[in-house]
């Protein structure tokens, strides 16, 4: 190869209007996948923006700046009703352990005049008298005696909604870094938590979105 | 299906033109090293355009050059045209060195010790007179002879004459005795 031939072969290279065909080639690529990138934000943002009112307006719930992530129950399923028949009627809840942090003023909606302690045994357990040893659960009952009512079971031992509920179905809620999960059928709801060594269920019924919140914050803050 | 089709269209103009639109990014461009720049900076915004509108009837040639043009301008501020301004510029004065050069000094003549055109041509590229590369590419790549060359640089043949050989004698004095690198 001559020296001429040489540095022809070297400068084509160099001013190579095929390597600057790629180069633009892929620039133009670039280019359309920011063109691309930049309209997509559109819809982005308008998905953003409808998911943000869906999540404000169905769920989660924002109750006074407290997000409520509430499960909804199907009717087929098991209701995890406490049962009432296995209860013993106390005259004074100073005879059943207090479950809440001592000095919360707990919040219960206004018309709940009045208010039941009971000891819940074991069905099989419910004659005998060594109650401490054989507590199923305790139950504080908050009602206006006609179909508005909170009731609380609480137990160091077992889940007092029993295996109705799995801990792993349904999104949590975070309330003073405790975990709850809540779940509604209708007028009713159903919470599940653990706090103070205990395992709790709580289950209204009637009550508003506003007054389970305002419940929940007063006996977990 | 509009941006492929725009994509042939694109790649059929840039065949039929990209020759011409080199050879006058070439002449007008302050550094052979910025041509890759310009090129792509001026077919891109071809390819803009496309998007936008359709150009068939356009005579696309002198269309790339005023795109051409414009991109040279705005691709030079004032400080890089100081900075590159040839010092040997066209001076015409220097054409009496050539009478000490002989003309039938070829490239084939130079006995060059390291055999590495790619760093001869770096070197040449790198020479303040920016003519110097720009009559090598058309003298030796594009094969213009020197009498074409002088009319697009709107030089004298004899200008361009003294920018090859003087070049050649350098290249020999450099890189033949191994001191280039």
């Amino acid at each position: 190869m001559t020296n001429r031939e040489k540095l022809k072969t070297v400068v084509k290279e160099d001013i190579n209007p095929q390597k600057y065909y790629h180069e633009i080639v892929k620039k133009i690529d670039k280019q359309r996948k920011y063109s691309f990138w930049k309209l997509s934000w559109i819809p982005i943002c308008l998905l953003v923006a409808m998911s943000g009112v869906l999540l404000l307006k169905e769920n989660p719930h924002r109750k006074n700046d407290v997000i409520l992530h509430i499960n909804e129950l199907s009717t087929t399923m098991e209701l995890p009703r406490f049962q009432w028949d296995e209860k013993k009627l106390l005259d004074h809840y100073f005879n059943i352990p207090y479950p809440y942090k001592i000095g919360n003023s707990i919040a219960i909606p206004a018309d709940f005049n009045q208010n039941y302690y009971y000891i819940v045994y074991p069905e099989e357990k419910k004659d005998m008298q060594k109650e401490d040893h054989l507590v199923s659960y305790y139950l504080m009952v908050s009602t206006n005696g006609k179909d508005r009512f909170i009731r609380v079971a609480y137990s160091q031992d077992r889940n007092p909604f029993g295996e109705v509920f799995s801990p792993s179905e349904g999104k949590s809620t975070f309330l003073y870094g405790v975990e709850l999960k809540i779940y509604q059928l209708e007028n009713d709801y159903f919470v599940a938590f653990d706090d103070q060594h205990y395992h709790f269920g709580i289950e209204t019924s009637h009550i508003t979105e506003q007054e389970l919140s305002e419940f929940l914050i007063s006996i977990l803050k | 299906m509009a941006s492929q089709l725009n994509l042939s269209q694109f790649d059929d103009i840039y065949e039929k033109t990209y020759a011409d639109i080199l050879k006058y990014v070439i002449i007008q461009c302050h550094n052979i090293d910025d041509t890759k720049d310009i090129m792509q900076e001026t077919y891109l915004e071809l390819w803009n355009l496309l998007q936008k509108k359709k150009l068939f009837d356009t005579n696309i040639k002198s269309y790339l050059i005023g795109i051409a043009n414009h991109k040279i301008k705005k691709h030079y501020t004032l400080l890089q045209k100081m900075k590159t301004i040839s010092l040997f510029e066209k001076n015409h004065q220097e054409i009496e060195w050539i009478d000490t050069l002989s003309d039938d000094f070829d490239i084939d003549d130079i006995i060059v010790k390291q055999d590495d055109w790619d760093h001869i041509w770096e070197y040449i590229k790198k020479k303040k007179n920016q003519d110097i590369p720009k009559v090598f590419y058309f003298y030796y790549v594009s094969e213009l002879t020197i009498k074409e060359i002088a009319e697009l640089l709107h030089v004298t043949e004899s200008y361009i004459k003294h920018l090859i050989y003087r070049t050649l004698k350098e290249l020999q004095d450099h890189f033949g005795k191994g001191e280039g690198r």
